[in-house]
């Protein structure tokens, strides 16, 4: 029998921290951590699960790394199900990589990506489901997607498939029966036939309404993108600065400096926004003008919400007019900043956005942050990113694609009508899928897709 | 005496077993108990029916007897399952019994290389490896190149009317005892399963006006590539139910029945369960449905189809005088169980030879199936495969996707069973490529490239398949205009679309194709495996490929001493399962009863685990 090789790697992230992680797991994993410790008899000796205070040294040489603490954890009852150390040190990088290195010297070898889930999953500590999982937690962005994240990770979602799974059962059992015992059935056949039928149907549209919501909670992984836009020299780069709290944007008197868009993601009430600085849009001969200004239009298209600002010292052109009917028609959102506050009254500019477009009035040269400003935005964007909370299957990529999978094999079940043979075909197809969803039955190549997805030390 | 094949029982397996082996011009002996009854049916009076029908077709391709037999004593056919698509078509016929078995002897004994001898065989004999000789009860020895076993029900059969019980391989005859201790002598286990009967009833006690009549169909399909006359219906069935006073007289006798008091201890069949077991496990369900089968034209008596029962036989009387027109009807013989010995066919190699004993082979009930099709499959394999050895000659093996039979025989062989094994088109991976229109071109070239089959007829059916492949081609390249197809019948086109393409439409029938080309339809039997195949195409491709990645990884080797006790993820049953069998391949470790696909990747995944620790570069980051 070869043995399984004991793996090492820093679970922790890259960037400078107070501390860093290093986890160990396989059959060598106490030895080669005791190998590297000062007080190795205390390390043998210490309970499982216990932490205990040491000098990290680095074999073959005397010196003391670092000052670290260890904890040992005993097969079956750690993350992988292996023996498994967590060694916590100080946050330096170096620190890190030689204590990583002085493991490798002492029978460790390097980590594959996601090795650590892999092995928690190949000796039964978690689902495939629940290993996706955490890997949706680590890089869930917003609340809704770690929210779902965790309830996948609780095996939330397992009685749902698992609901399917048996009722796509039932259909097909009903499908066999009638097929083998057609002459001996006593019911009468369109009854039954309606009522499968029926069944498929619910089924379709429950697998058509997760494929929806994984797209709303989708939108929001991807940010809600807002785009200040204008005509030029009214400030909109201004307004770019003061939202995200420092000088991104070069702001000048002179007509079009903004000629590119900017974005940045800030963060409304704790959920990521991009905000995007635009550039002027004007009837303009110069091409590097003209093409951000193409790019301004394509911009307005795709976002979420737009801030139209103007500026209270110049008379409402029809260009304006025009950017704000074009916006409304295309049932964009659309708030207005009057700007300049300091230079005229807003009052003449107020008449330019009507009573649909909701505006403010702000002087941003002179009164930088005004919370008020700040609430505005916010009040009139929450509507907007702050999604209720639905919960999906759907968690990834590979979820999606099986379910649509599966959808294509109900339609194709729910389009046959007589052929009970090729329902039973398209039956038995989603029965093998949700077996896939599940992870109960699944290919080699299935697993390494999904856990190269996951990051080292995970 | 010496013979190259020498076949035991003159059931639906020996018969075909007998026939086939003689076609290679082999000296063949049927020993049987009674010679008269050879080709008996012992219970129902019908061949064919869902799946079974296909394996019939499948017999006659590959040159057995049973579907030119029941084409020829057949009295009532019907196509079941025509409602539905041509992949699950079965066809079933009602037999003369008398005349069939009759017309088997006759087939058989035209066959100048068959021989026959009455009486019992008691022992097999061995040398080395191989079997030698079979010794019958008088004491005469027979030399044998080969054996085919197929005893059916008769080894050690005990039949059971209420709980008296009395020794017999069916109702009337003596069983063969002796022989089942000689083959566990060789090594080879034997268990015990249990079927059973209805009561037959005298059709002049029936009155029919109170049953609904079931008619043959008005065109009847024949069972037999080679038959050529018409079909014709000489009978009709009747149909009626059970009812709640029946299901009564059956619970208030359980106690009566030797399934339910204990008497009976083998398992019987799952699905052709007897009245009592209905009742019991499925309920009134307003009514069980039964079938009154006329037996023969020259005889009243008929078979209750559906009542198989053993309760004791003035509850039988009370049985059926309980159900709607049989209120005066008498019973001529009554139900009976019967329990026998089978021997567990995981002892057998896939072309039906024991593992143990070299050209001893096994076919038909004693190998824990049920039915005559079923039967009589093993039964023509088993025969080829005998005279094969006989010549020194390469066997025949049918897989999964090539027949019903080579599922049946790789069910058997790699599964086992422990309740006599009925086929169902569900059983069949292939289910839409197994179909009863293809049988022919699926199996017939087999069986005429080892000799089974005259070259004339083999010429004359390849002329069926080429003329079919050239309307194949010729729809797929001839376009049908929009203006020549809608309003034609049901689904417009918008552009000129390929008749092929058209004809794969669940709605459109071949029919109205030729009638939009202007073609000549050709015969029922071409326009039928023409459309088959349009229409199945698509999905016999996604089956076949879900398939070979299924066989592939079936293949896949399980490492010499891989130790099952460090894959974590299965079940300790399970790891006690697989300890115990060692499995050498991944098809090996699921076809132990009780592993589950789910096991199965587990246990892949760490084989590749295994072998990726062994050969594997390591992706190193940084650190």
């Amino acid at each position: 029998m070869k043995v399984v090789p004991t793996i090492a790697a820093l679970a922790s992230g890259q960037v400078g921290a107070a501390l860093a992680v290093i986890r160990v797991s396989g059959p060598l994993a106490w030895c080669a951590a005791a190998a590297c410790l000062d007080k190795k008899e205390a390390f043998s000796r210490a309970a499982p699960r216990t932490v205990g205070l040491y000098f990290f040294k680095a074999p073959g040489n005397d010196a003391r790394l670092d000052q670290v603490t260890a904890i040992k954890y005993r097969a079956p009852a750690s993350f992988t199900g292996e023996d498994m150390v967590e060694i916590f040190c100080h946050g330096s990088m170096l620190i890190a990589r030689k204590i990583v290195a002085g493991l490798y010297k002492c029978g460790c070898i390097p980590a594959a990506r996601g090795e650590f889930s892999r092995r928690a999953f190949l000796n039964n500590k978690i689902s495939l489901l629940q290993a996706e999982a955490v890997n949706e937690i680590i890089l869930s962005k917003t609340e809704d997607s770690l929210k779902n994240a965790l309830v996948q990770y609780r095996g939330g979602y397992v009685p749902v498939l698992n609901r399917w799974k048996q009722e796509l059962k039932e259909i097909l059992e009903k499908l066999e029966g009638s097929i083998e015992f057609s002459e001996e059935d006593d019911f009468s056949k369109a009854n039954i036939n309606r009522l499968l039928f029926n069944k498929i149907n619910k089924l379709q549209q429950e697998i058509k309404q997760e494929i929806n919501k994984k797209t709303l909670i989708h939108g929001v992984d991807n940010n809600f993108a807002i785009a200040i836009i204008g005509v030029p020299n009214v400030g909109k780069s201004s307004l770019f600065n003061e939202l995200l709290q420092f000088e991104r944007a070069i702001v000048h008197h002179k007509a079009g400096t903004t000629r590119d868009t900017i974005s940045e993601t800030i963060y409304l009430d704790n959920i990521p926004v991009t905000l995007i600085d635009t550039a002027g849009i004007t009837c303009t001969k110069n091409a590097v003008e003209k093409i951000g200004i193409q790019r301004t239009k394509n911009i307005i298209k795709c976002a979420d919400l737009v801030i139209m600002v103007t500026s209270a010292n110049t008379k409402t052109t029809k260009q304006e007019a025009t950017i704000i009917d074009d916006i409304i028609k295309a049932g964009i959102p659309i708030i207005g900043i009057i700007n300049k506050t300091d230079l005229c009254s807003p009052k003449d500019k107020a008449g330019l956005f009507g009573e649909k477009v909701p505006c403010f009035s702000v002087s941003l040269k002179t009164k930088p942050i005004d919370i008020r400003l700040f609430r505005f935005i916010l009040k009139f964007s929450k509507p907007y990113i702050q999604k209720e909370f639905v919960p999906s299957i759907i968690q990834n990529s590979r979820h999606e694609h099986i379910a649509r999978k599966l959808l294509e094999e109900l339609t194709g079940a729910h389009k046959e009508k007589k052929r009970e043979e090729v329902v039973a075909f398209y039956i038995k197809n989603a029965l093998e899928l949700i077996a896939e969803f599940l992870g109960t039955t699944t290919s080699q190549e299935v697993l390494d897709s999904i856990f190269q997805k996951f990051c080292i030390g995970k | 005496m010496q013979f190259d094949v020498v076949v035991i029982g003159g059931g639906h397996a020996g018969i075909e077993a007998a026939w086939i082996a003689a076609q290679k011009k082999l000296a063949v002996l049927l020993v049987t108990n009674h010679i008269d009854l050879i080709g008996q049916m012992s219970c129902n009076p019908a061949i064919g029916g869902i799946a079974k029908g296909n394996i019939v077709r499948e017999i006659d391709a590959l040159g057995g007897l049973m579907g030119r037999a029941i084409d020829a004593f057949g009295i009532h056919f019907k196509m079941l399952n025509s409602s539905k698509g041509a992949a699950v078509w079965g066809n079933r016929a009602q037999a003369d019994k008398q005349r069939y078995r009759n017309g088997i002897q006759k087939m058989l004994m035209a066959q100048k290389r068959i021989c026959f001898l009455q009486g019992m065989v008691v022992a097999l004999n061995t040398k080395g490896e191989s079997i030698y000789s079979i010794i019958m009860d008088s004491g005469v020895e027979v030399r044998a190149k080969t054996v085919v076993l197929a005893m059916g029900t008769f080894l050690n059969g005990l039949c059971h009317i209420g709980l008296s019980s009395f020794a017999g391989g069916r109702c009337g005859e003596p069983p063969s005892c002796g022989l089942t201790k000689s083959i566990a002598e060789l090594g080879i286990k034997s268990g015990r399963l249990k079927t059973g009967t209805p009561p037959r009833i005298d059709g002049r006690t029936v009155n029919f006006s109170k049953m609904q009549a079931q008619e043959g169909d008005a065109e009847p399909w024949p069972f037999s590539f080679a038959t050529e006359h018409k079909l014709k219906n000489r009978a009709v069935c009747w149909i009626t139910k059970t009812n709640s006073t029946t299901h009564a007289i059956i619970r208030d006798n359980l106690d009566r029945s030797p399934l339910y008091s204990g008497k009976i201890k083998s398992s019987g069949p799952k699905y052709c369960p007897s009245i009592e077991d209905k009742v019991i496990r499925f309920g009134d369900r307003g009514g069980h449905t039964l079938f009154l089968e006329p037996e023969g034209l020259d005889t009243s008596e008929m078979y209750l189809n559906g009542l198989s029962t053993s309760l004791p036989f003035d509850v039988q009387e009370k049985l059926v005088n309980s159900i709607a027109g049989l209120e005066r009807a008498k019973i001529v013989r009554p139900g009976y169980a019967i329990e026998y010995d089978f021997f567990q066919p995981l002892q057998l190699k896939p072309t039906l030879e024991s593992k143990k004993v070299k050209n001893l082979f096994f076919a038909g009930q004693i190998n824990g199936t049920s039915g005559y099709e079923e039967a009589a499959g093993q039964g023509v394999l088993a025969g080829i495969n005998a005279a094969q050895n006989a010549l020194g000659e390469e066997g025949l093996m049918l897989s999964r996707d090539e027949a019903y039979i080579g599922v049946l025989i790789d069910d058997l062989t790699t599964k086992g069973t422990e309740e006599p094994y009925r086929m169902f088109t569900s059983r069949a991976e292939h289910r839409l490529l197994l179909r009863q229109d293809n049988c022919d071109e699926r199996l017939l070239p087999k069986a005429y490239n080892k000799g089974y089959i005259s070259r004339a007829f083999y010429q004359k059916r390849r002329k069926v398949w080429e003329k079919e492949k050239r309307e194949l081609s010729h729809l797929a390249k001839t376009n049908i205009k929009p203006k020549a197809w809608n309003n034609s019948g049901p689904g417009s086109i918008k552009i000129p679309t390929r008749s092929s393409v058209l004809l794969k439409r669940p709605e459109v029938t071949i029919g109205r194709i030729y009638r939009a080309i202007k073609r000549k339809l050709p015969n029922r039997e071409t326009c039928l495996r023409i459309e088959a195949n349009i229409k199945y195409e698509g999905f016999i491709e996604i089956e076949r490929a879900e398939y070979d990645k299924l066989k592939k990884l079936e293949n896949q080797a399980i490492p010499f001493g891989f130790d099952f006790n460090e894959v974590a993820g299965l079940l300790n049953e399970t790891k006690k399962k697989f300890l115990a069998n060692k499995p050498a391949t991944l098809k090996a470790a699921l076809s132990i009863p009780g592993v589950t696909p789910a096991d199965i990747s587990v246990l892949m995944i760490h084989i590749a685990k295994e072998q990726k620790f062994k050969n594997v570069s390591r992706e190193t980051v940084g650190l």
